[in-house]
């Protein structure tokens, strides 16, 4: 096999992350090569290069042994290279077929020839399996539509080298099977394909071979057939972890939080949330599992009073929230840590002091009559800063200069300092490097230590098991199951998320 | 310290000393010198007490425009409206100053400037508004109600409140105990002449300035404003009303741009003239910008935009190839110069890259 | 003096023409993204190139020329700003129609000593008859005997309806409008395309601008736009950024116009009110009221690439 790809020391730095560390990798024509990695491993940023969408820094491409200049994704796809982004790119309010054929549209006598469009389209999608509605306009679109429109996009290029972005992670399990489907077809018919995950039984499942990303740098790169799971998830989280401390906390019994059926429908009458019940005792963490998109994200926008759910309720302390509404949620002590930081938790471009205050400003202390209390704002910044051990602790700088982890400990302080009843935290180690997750843990137990009620959700099932008392299984917007972390193995809860059936048990 | 501010407004000056410049050229290809023009617009602009109040008089609109844009601004809004508000301002002013001729100063005087204020303030709430509950972008919206906003005034000083007799559309002289005093009757030791229009306005504004200061400082709603204007959803989810802040940023911003009313009407005019703006909405936007949305800084710009229009006027006189709308011109340059932010960012990095050689 | 007559019905058209150009133009550069309000400044710098070199040349025709070439050029101007600069579109459409205040003033100025208007100019645009269609009766009164600017007009809204939605241009400029990275990651030229838009916005303004002064005009006065530029901008949104229907809100917007000019004098409705509906109809789309004006999704953001 010869090497179709070679990425030679390339680098890029956005701002204070250096997101790709002198990252080589050979990819070798007719694999499916694996890249897995955490999150902000720098899998995105490195695909983004070769495909021509970010200027690195530095390094070199060469593809099919040639070093090739990549300025912008008309070269990448003039070297048959095609790729699917992450966070889908359409055209939203354009129809599927307008999405594929844009900049290189069929022309006749001047005129975009939709027709031949629609045929070449129909047959490739024939072709490989790929069904979706050419007419609608993506808008209309589900996601495992709008991803298979995505691979049409890049066929109908004819590329050969097919890059895929965690093509996995808005999928259901029989969606996921399909696609692999489509990836042996496309092996088979010659194409070389780059398939980003971090699901590490998926990509054991069909790579040939692995590569392994961990901030920024490329750790390894082995063949599937040598890889072991276990393996592969030390490599790429860096080192063995501790045993867990088996300390689960016996609390006292009283239930802190309780919610009924929620339930939610999408505004097309989908249902996002079904009945969703279940109880937090005081000095309890429980933990909401899951494949993303199953419902998580909306539980979480429910449960702190921003998204408005069509019935069910809410109980915190016996008292139920019935105004829905995020101020007065927390009036009534629930607190979060966003799964969306940056956009939910943090305002970047405030002063550090400024998002320390974020939610609490009309609060005693810190405001009298509408006035703001420097003296005791600084006070309370100080301290947080001082007990979250953020990095540099300057209260006045700005909060985007801070690195990831550290604006999670923002966030984290600032909501963990107030003691909440209820505290909310949705993958909260997420792009955090190893050392702050364990601060985060720590910080998390101490809270539930002190009585909280603490719901956990995350993707990672590692940080379930070492800090759940409880877990709920969240599958296509249903609790489907609720068990305790010393009751289960990884293989089981992991069914359950894909599945949703609890009978193998 | 001195090259710290430099440092961080290096693309504020370098756009300056690039409008200057650039400004010389085209004052050289219309057959001048371009030393001479300059010299003159310093020297009436700021020669003597009296000419500097002339040009404090000239920036006391802007200040009020452009503090009125950058409250918004602060917000993430785009106030392009402060030239309707400032109509509606002027025209509320005036018609509380003739109609209630009988009451006494201490009486008018107040309650004119809480109409001004007040209409302003009902114009700038109305986009404020729709843009909360309907998401209507702010930017048109301003736009279409400056036309109807003079086209109201307009129709009022042409129809019913038309001063008889009158060729121009223009009302009725305001009562004399709404008139504000010259700065020149204030403060005799300057020696500034009471026949310039500089007023008592001006100080009003330099006290706006500084209330809006303390607003952004030291106030929740401040804050609040920031944190709208950075990013809405996070504001929201921290249980920050942003509809409630939106429409409040609007309205405040609009009766702070309905105060050019009060400098126009009773301070200069002592009436309400059709179309006597001079684009002072427009230019608020250019004096926001400049002065980076910050009222210290838009005091400074503001002064500068009000030396130019002061210095225009006798360039106008003093020479026969310039006339006076040549500071269009001028700020015209400055604001495409000013708003290029990459440009000036290109030729930092490149500056940076020299030094690190 | 009659209210409604076939004079009312040519002079909507005269009246909606510079409309119609200036609001086609501005599609192009919205529909690609860049919002542009330097509309107005476009037709007063179109207007007065046109009305200087047709003074001196004596030939109406380079007029046009000069207009459209001066509109491209200061278009150009609106574009380095703000789609190389990534400067704010609205601020930098400001900044034109200030310059556009200063320009013609103090230019008209140095060279004619005039500087609210430049000398009459003697030739005009020629009317055209068009064959057949004069003969017949009121019809051809109606539809014939217009400057070439007003028959430009309407073929720009027919050739850019085409041209959008059935050209690889067309569908590219779109694509660049409502989501350039989405255009971009499929080896489309975002920055080329916003470019495109925004000189075809200058080019149309500026012969909407040649028309006032040597069309319908015979000299270029200061101001002479008289906010048509808005009005067309707001045309464009009550069109909802479709040439069809952004040709009949030009058309109301027009008529709305003659009937200002009509009543002038005349008591009963105030002609400020008049003037006033194009902008409020304009808020009542925006709003919601008369079917919802949803601009290109990516319009007004600056596109940085990465
Ligand atoms: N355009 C960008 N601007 C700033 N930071 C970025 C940008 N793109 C990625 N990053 C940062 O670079 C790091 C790597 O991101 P990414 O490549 O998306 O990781 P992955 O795909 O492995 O999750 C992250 O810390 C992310 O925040
Ligand atoms: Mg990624």
């Amino acid at each position: 096999m010869k090497p179709c790809i070679r990425l030679k020391k390339i680098s890029k730095r956005f701002g204070s992350v250096l997101a790709n560390d002198d990252v080589n990798l050979t990819v070798y024509s007719g694999e499916i090569h694996s890249i897995v990695g955490g999150n902000g491993a720098g899998k995105t940023t490195l695909m983004n290069i070769l495909y021509g969408l970010v200027k690195p820094d530095s390094g070199e491409i060469f593809i099919n042994g040639e070093k090739t200049d990549i300025r912008s994704s008309k070269n990448a796809i003039s070297k048959d290279i095609g790729m699917i982004h992450q966070d889908f790119l359409f055209i939203e309010n354009m129809d599927a077929v307008d999405n594929i054929i844009l900049g290189k549209e069929p022309l006749k006598m001047g005129i975009v020839d939709k027709k031949k469009a629609k045929k070449k389209i129909k047959n490739l999608s024939e072709k490989y399996h790929l069904s979706f509605d050419v007419d609608k306009n993506i808008s209309e679109l589900s996601m495992g539509e709008r991803q298979r429109i995505e691979i049409v996009k890049v066929l109908y290029r004819n590329a050969k080298i097919l890059i895929l972005d965690e093509p996995t992670a808005v999928l259901t399990p029989q969606e996921v099977k399909e696609l692999f489907n489509i990836l042996r077809a496309l092996k088979k018919g010659g194409s070389t394909i780059i398939f980003i995950s971090h699901k590490l039984k998926e990509v054991l499942e069909i790579s040939d071979r692995i590569s392994i990303m961990r901030s920024g740098r490329m750790v390894k790169t082995l063949s599937a057939k040598d890889a072991e799971l276990k393996d592969l998830a030390v490599k790429m989280i860096g080192g063995e972890l501790p045993e867990i401390e088996e300390k689960h906390y016996q609390g006292d019994e009283k239930v802190l939080v309780s919610v009924d059926n929620l339930s939610l429908k999408s505004k097309d009458g989908k249902k996002i949330l079904k009945d969703i019940s279940f109880e937090i005792k005081s000095g309890e963490i429980f933990g909401i599992a899951g494949i993303e998109g199953n419902g998580q994200k909306e539980l979480e926008e429910c449960l702190t009073g921003n998204l408005i759910y069509d019935s069910g309720s809410i109980t915190v302390e016996c008292a139920i929230l019935w105004d829905i509404s995020s101020k007065y949620f927390k009036d009534n002590g629930v607190s979060r840590i966003p799964s969306n930081r940056n956009e939910l938790g943090l305002i970047s471009g405030f002063k550090l002091y400024e998002n320390l205050i974020l939610g609490y400003i009309n609060d005693k202390p810190f405001s009298n009559f509408c006035l703001l209390n420097y003296n005791e704002i600084n006070k309370e910044c100080k301290k947080i800063v001082k007990d979250y051990d953020i990095e540099p602790p300057d209260i006045y700088q700005l909060t985007e200069n801070l690195s990831g982890g550290n604006q999670q400990k923002v966030v984290i302080g600032r909501e963990f300092s107030k003691e909440p009843l209820f505290l909310i935290a949705a993958h909260p180690t997420r792009g955090v490097d190893i050392k702050g997750s364990w601060f985060i843990h720590k910080k998390l137990r101490e809270n539930r230590e002190k009585g909280s009620a603490v719901l956990l959700i995350s993707s990672d099932l590692e940080e379930l098991f070492t800090l759940c008392d409880r877990i709920g299984v969240i599958y296509n917007g249903e609790i489907v199951d609720i068990v305790k972390p010393e009751n289960i193995t990884f293989d089981e809860i992991g069914v359950l998320m894909l599945s949703g059936l609890t009978s193998f048990r | 310290m001195i090259i710290k501010f430099l440092k961080n407004n290096f693309a504020l000056i370098a756009s300056f000393l690039a409008s200057l410049i650039l400004s010389g050229i085209i004052i050289l290809l219309l057959g001048e010198n371009p030393f001479r023009i300059f010299g003159i617009f310093i020297s009436s602009a700021f020669g003597s007490w009296n000419n500097i109040a002339y040009t404090l008089f000239f920036a006391t609109p802007l200040i009020f425009t452009g503090l009125s844009v950058a409250v918004c601004f602060r917000c993430g809004l785009f106030n392009i409206g402060a030239e309707g508000q400032l109509y509606m301002g002027a025209f509320a002013c005036a018609y509380v100053g003739f109609t209630f001729a009988d009451f006494p100063g201490y009486l008018l005087i107040p309650l004119s400037i809480l109409f001004s204020i007040g209409a302003g303030g009902f114009i700038g709430l109305i986009p404020g508004y729709l843009k909360a509950k309907t998401g209507a972008h702010e930017v048109i919206v301003t736009i279409m109600l400056n036309f109807i906003a003079i086209g109201f005034t307009g129709y009022f000083v042409s129809g019913p409140f038309k001063n008889p007799g009158d060729l121009i559309p223009q009302t009725q002289l305001i009562s004399e105990s709404a008139h504000i005093p010259k700065i020149g009757e204030l403060f005799g030791i300057l020696g500034i002449k009471s026949s310039i229009p500089l007023n008592f306005s001006f100080i009003i504004a330099v006290f706006i300035c500084l209330l809006v200061y303390f607003i952004f400082k030291y106030t929740t709603f401040g804050y609040e404003i920031k944190a709208v204007g950075l990013n809405k959803k996070a504001a929201s989810a921290s249980g920050i009303n942003v509809n409630r802040i939106i429409i409040l940023t609007f309205v405040l911003g609009g009766a702070i741009a309905g105060l050019v009313g009060v400098n126009e009407v009773m301070g200069y005019r002592y009436r309400f003239l059709d179309g006597f703006s001079a684009g002072y909405g427009y230019l608020g936007i250019a004096v926001a910008l400049l002065g980076r949305n910050h009222p210290a800084g838009v005091f400074i710009s503001a002064v500068i935009f009000g030396a130019v229009m002061r210095g225009g006027l006798l360039v106008d006189v003093y020479s026969d190839k310039i006339s006076k709308d040549f500071v269009y011109i001028i700020q015209g340059i400055l604001i495409l110069f000013v708003v290029s932010g990459e440009l000036w960012n290109k030729f930092r990095i490149q500056i940076d890259a020299e030094k690190q050689r | 003096m009659e209210l409604f007559d076939i004079g009312i019905l040519t002079s909507t058209i005269r009246l909606s023409t510079p409309l119609i150009l200036c609001a086609i133009g501005g599609l192009y550069s919205e529909r690609g993204g860049v919002v542009n309000i330097a509309l107005e400044g476009l037709l007063l710098f179109g207007a007065f190139s046109a009305a200087v070199v047709a003074y001196y040349t004596g030939n109406p025709w380079l007029g046009l020329l000069a207009g459209a070439v001066t509109g491209v050029f200061i278009a150009f101007l609106h574009g380095l700003v703000s789609i190389t600069f990534l400067g704010d579109q609205i601020v930098s459409g400001m900044g034109i129609n200030i310059l556009a205040l200063g320009v013609p003033a103090v230019f008209s100025g140095a060279f004619f000593n005039t500087p609210s208007s430049t000398p009459s100019i003697e030739k005009i645009l020629p009317s055209l008859n068009i064959p057949v269609i004069e003969d017949i009766p009121l019809l051809g009164e109606i539809l014939s005997g217009y400057t070439v600017p007003v028959y430009l007009s309407y073929a720009a809204v027919i050739i850019t309806y085409f041209v959008l939605f059935y050209t690889i241009f067309g569908l590219r400029l779109r694509a660049v409008g409502e989501n350039p990275k989405a255009a971009e990651s499929l080896g489309v030229n975002v920055i080329r395309y916003k470019y495109y838009g925004v000189l075809l916005s200058g080019l149309l303004a500026g012969i909407g601008g040649a028309f006032l002064s040597v069309g319908h005009g015979t000299q270029f006065i200061k101001n002479m736009s008289a906010g048509r530029g808005y009005i067309a901008l707001a045309a464009l949104i009550f069109g909802k950024w479709h040439p069809f229907k952004t040709l009949l809100a030009c058309l109301i917007f027009g008529f709305a116009d003659a009937l200002q000019m009509r009543l002038q004098g005349v008591i009963g409705i105030p002609v400020q009110f008049i003037q006033m509906i194009p902008y409020i109809l304009t808020i009542l789309v925006i709003v919601g009221f008369i079917g919802k004006a949803v601009p290109p999704a990516a319009s007004g953001v600056p596109y940085r690439k990465g």
